[in-house]
């Protein structure tokens, strides 16, 4: 079987063109940079038909099995056609589309195809970040030349991918990670989209505001109100405008929608957002209650958090636990860690701490988020030795090296804490 | 009430006192500061709660008891304005304060009523001893720089002092190096006490005690006071337990590294210009009759390495430090050459004053950076 991704994709013939033009033009003023951003297809769903072939040609959708309780988590692309979103309340969606597939969601199975994946991608450029469990976002700027160009590393990432996990996916690539990711987003399903840079704005401006990354529902509202209704007029907008309407972020958006990350690429600021922070949230089909039920959840987000910062070679020092309510109502409490970490031990314990200050009695949790933010660097910030500290840090360290190694070769549930945090019994 | 004093006497006595005005104040009467006049006697006060200074001021001439608040910023930014002459405060009521002096304009201070003011009960110390002012600036400077910053472990951001019958013991860590030092012959005989004493507090005595002074130290339950002639500083001890630092100090580091101290210190100001400007590493590579010393930045650029004479026992070691901390260490050194015991790579190195007649013992304790 072979695999294709312009068959659904219009968006491909944007620009078939290849980077290199750009990025062999040694004389502009700022290094051109090449980024590839990889988002695999309706993740959960793919990885449900892919281990039962039965399904393939129905619409899927992974969450909201319970009957009329919980969410959908993802659908497929066939269900999508009924308007199935990721989100949706299982009510909902089973009104959208009685005939749909609504399956388990079984999170450590699509953990452990994820790590599998990110392992996978390592091996294309020594700057891979996981953004999410089906998400990545790569610098390819020094590898060009090995691959014979970027749409090249694009095509042969999602053949690997096709070809050892039998699942689909995008790539978008672009000239800074918010246009890839973009790409990305307007050439799914199944597709390969290159953008340029000085094609970016071109690209985005007929796009309502609300595709851009970043711009939420309350922000779209407002633009709207002003008479903005797509990204063009986003980035045509007056500065003045959208100053006094925004603040400091009214220019950053009007950046953002003509494709510009935060102008030019200094020491940190290519790092963007996304990567200043790594977090995990999980919604709950069954809003839990008991405090030792949402403990043993918390412990469950907090490896995860923990492995991916590891994983990305990083250590935080804040840390955010969000709770959301079965009203929907959010809150979110933060915290200075003591230490600067990637050590599960020790965002567990902080995160059980807010979590008691926070949480008021009796309310039913819908969401729990968990997410470590300020993170640097590993190699630079963790090397300092500890009077009180090192000799059980460096036995933490070993063990959590030991555990992560584990479940990448057998997966997430090969291994859990006593007290049952990542592993569930099945009901 | 009325009083006058002379504007130099007034400007030193509140030196003293603003370093315990509050910045941000919790409380507005907070941002006063609080004069009291009794039988002749002048004295002012401030408060941030944690930390309360009274110092005695000078009078003239005066008429009158009672007392005020006063706006502790305004008052000050005259008095060091004002030239060195005579200056006179007249208290009219409700709360209306004028300054004048000879020849010069006349200021009025919106004042405050004193009952506003936080009034601490007087500190019944269960045990008091008293120290040189020379002894007991000398223990904060030897301690203070390795106190930490980190509010998250509000224990370390404090001086330990352990008083036991005969000696005294103060301690500094931030985790990544511990500074002790032991003062013996105290003229103490009472029980054991442990307390943590804010750093703040210790830098308002430092730069407030003379050498000659012979404060008197008083130890309550939650608090402890420093007094002497015209001073007293009252603070709240930081609650909670030290970590056991006894049992972190390496007894034997078998490998003794001797250098002469100026010769570290200016090469390590050099190298360190060159160093990673968040790890601040230099890397030592010890060798029997010299060390390596190498820094490198990879982010911006540039690398830095010297090499200086050194006596090493023990086998060939490589290990890096903040080169910051080394500073703090080396600038503690009273002598021509110091020695570092080394362990290993990972293990703390220590470095010992010397002591005289064995009245003091002097440790500090330093934390390498793991290398790659």
């Amino acid at each position: 079987m072979s695999w294709h991704h312009d068959k659904h994709n219009p968006h491909t013939i944007i620009s078939p063109a290849t980077l290199e033009n750009v990025t062999k033009n040694p004389f502009r003023s700022d290094i051109e940079r090449t980024f590839l951003h990889i988002d695999m297809d309706a993740f959960f769903a793919s990885v449900e038909i892919r281990d039962n072939p039965a399904l393939e040609g129905r619409p899927v959708a992974v969450g909201g099995s319970h009957g009329n309780r919980g969410v959908v988590t993802a659908a497929n692309y066939i269900a999508r056609k009924y308007g199935l979103k990721a989100g949706m309340t299982a009510v909902e969606a089973r009104r959208r589309c009685p005939h749909a597939v609504f399956l388990r969601v079984r999170g450590e199975k699509y953990t452990y195809v994820s790590a599998q994946i990110m392992a996978a991608l390592e091996r294309f450029s020594p700057d891979m970040r996981p953004l999410s469990v089906d998400e990545a976002s790569l610098e390819i700027t020094g590898c060009l030349k090995l691959y014979g160009g970027a749409v090249r590393i694009g095509e042969e990432i999602k053949q690997l991918i096709w070809s050892k996990f039998r699942l689909p996916s995008t790539v978008g690539i672009g000239p800074n990670r918010l246009v890839a990711k973009m790409a990305a987003n307007l050439g799914k399903p199944d597709g390969l989209l290159v953008i340029h840079s000085e094609e970016a704005a071109e690209v985005f401006a007929p796009l309502p505001v609300d595709k851009m990354i970043g711009i939420g529902k309350a922000t779209t509202n407002a633009l709207n109100g002003i008479g903005i209704t797509t990204l063009g007029q986003l980035a045509k907008a007056p500065d003045r405008l959208l100053k006094s309407r925004f603040g400091i972020l009214g220019p950053v958006m009007k950046k953002l929608a003509r494709g510009e990350w935060s102008g030019r690429m200094r020491k940190d600021e290519d790092r963007g957002p996304i990567e200043r922070s790594i977090g995990h949230q999980r919604t709950y089909g069954e809003p839990i209650s008991d405090p030792a039920a949402l403990k043993a959840k918390l412990v469950a987000l907090a490896e995860m958090v923990a492995r991916r910062v590891r994983r990305a070679r990083m250590v935080g020092r804040v840390l955010t636990l969000t709770i959301r309510y079965t009203d929907f109502t959010t809150i979110s409490h933060q915290s200075v860690l003591p230490v600067i970490t990637d050590d599960e031990d020790e965002l567990i314990l902080h995160a059980w701490r807010l979590l008691n200050e926070a949480l008021e009695e009796k309310r039913k949790v819908r969401l729990l988020g968990l997410s470590l933010g300020r993170l640097k660097s590993k190699e630079k910030h963790d090397r300092q030795l500890d009077i009180f500290f090192s000799n059980l840090k460096l036995k933490h360290e070993e063990l959590h090296n030991a555990l992560d190694n584990l479940r990448d070769r057998f997966g997430e549930r090969v291994i859990a804490r006593a007290m049952g945090g990542r592993w569930e019994p099945r009901k | 009430m009325k009083f006058s004093f002379n504007q130099a006497s007034m400007a030193k006595s509140l030196q003293r006192i603003m370093g315990a005005v509050p910045t941000r104040m919790p409380m507005q009467s907070l941002g006063n500061i609080h004069f009291k006049l009794k039988d002749q006697a002048l004295e002012m006060t401030a408060t941030d709660l944690e930390i309360t200074v009274t110092t005695k001021v000078e009078v003239i001439e005066s008429e009158g008891d009672g007392s005020i608040l006063i706006q502790a910023k305004r008052f000050n930014d005259i008095i060091r304005e004002l030239p060195e002459v005579i200056l006179e405060i007249d208290v009219q009521e409700p709360f209306k304060v004028t300054l004048k002096g000879e020849g010069m304009g006349v200021y009025t201070l919106p004042g405050g009523d004193p009952m506003d003011f936080p009034e601490l009960p007087p500190i019944d110390s269960q045990l008091s001893f008293s120290l040189s002012g020379d002894c007991l600036k000398r223990v904060i400077s030897k301690t203070s720089f390795a106190v930490s910053h980190d509010e998250m472990r509000p224990i370390l951001t404090g001086v330990l002092m352990q008083i036991r019958p005969d000696e005294l013991r103060v301690v500094a860590t931030d985790g990544h190096r511990l500074s002790r030092i032991v003062k013996r012959g105290i003229d103490y005989t009472g029980e054991s006490r442990d307390i943590v004493i804010p750093m703040k507090a210790f830098s308002l005595l430092m730069r407030n005690l003379e050498d000659a002074d012979n404060p008197i130290i008083g130890i309550a339950e939650t608090r402890a006071s420093f007094k002497t002639d015209d001073l007293r500083l009252t603070t709240r001890l930081i609650e909670g337990h030290y970590p056991k630092y006894e049992n972190v100090i390496p007894e034997n580091n078998p490998n003794k590294l001797t250098i002469n101290t100026d010769d570290m210190i200016s090469t390590i100001k050099r190298v360190s210009i060159f160093a990673n400007q968040i790890s601040h590493q230099v890397k030592l590579t010890v060798a029997a009759d010299s060390v390596l010393l190498e820094t490198e930045d990879p982010d911006l650029g540039g690398r830095g390495e010297e090499k200086i004479l050194a006596n090493f026992e023990g086998a060939p070691l490589e290990i890096a430090y903040n080169s910051n901390y080394l500073m703090d260490v080396l600038k503690q050194v009273e002598t021509d050459e110091f020695v570092f015991a080394l362990n290993t790579s990972n293990d703390a190195a220590v470095f010992q004053g010397t002591t005289v007649d064995g009245a003091e013992d002097f440790l500090i304790l330093l934390m390498p950076i793991r290398l790659k």
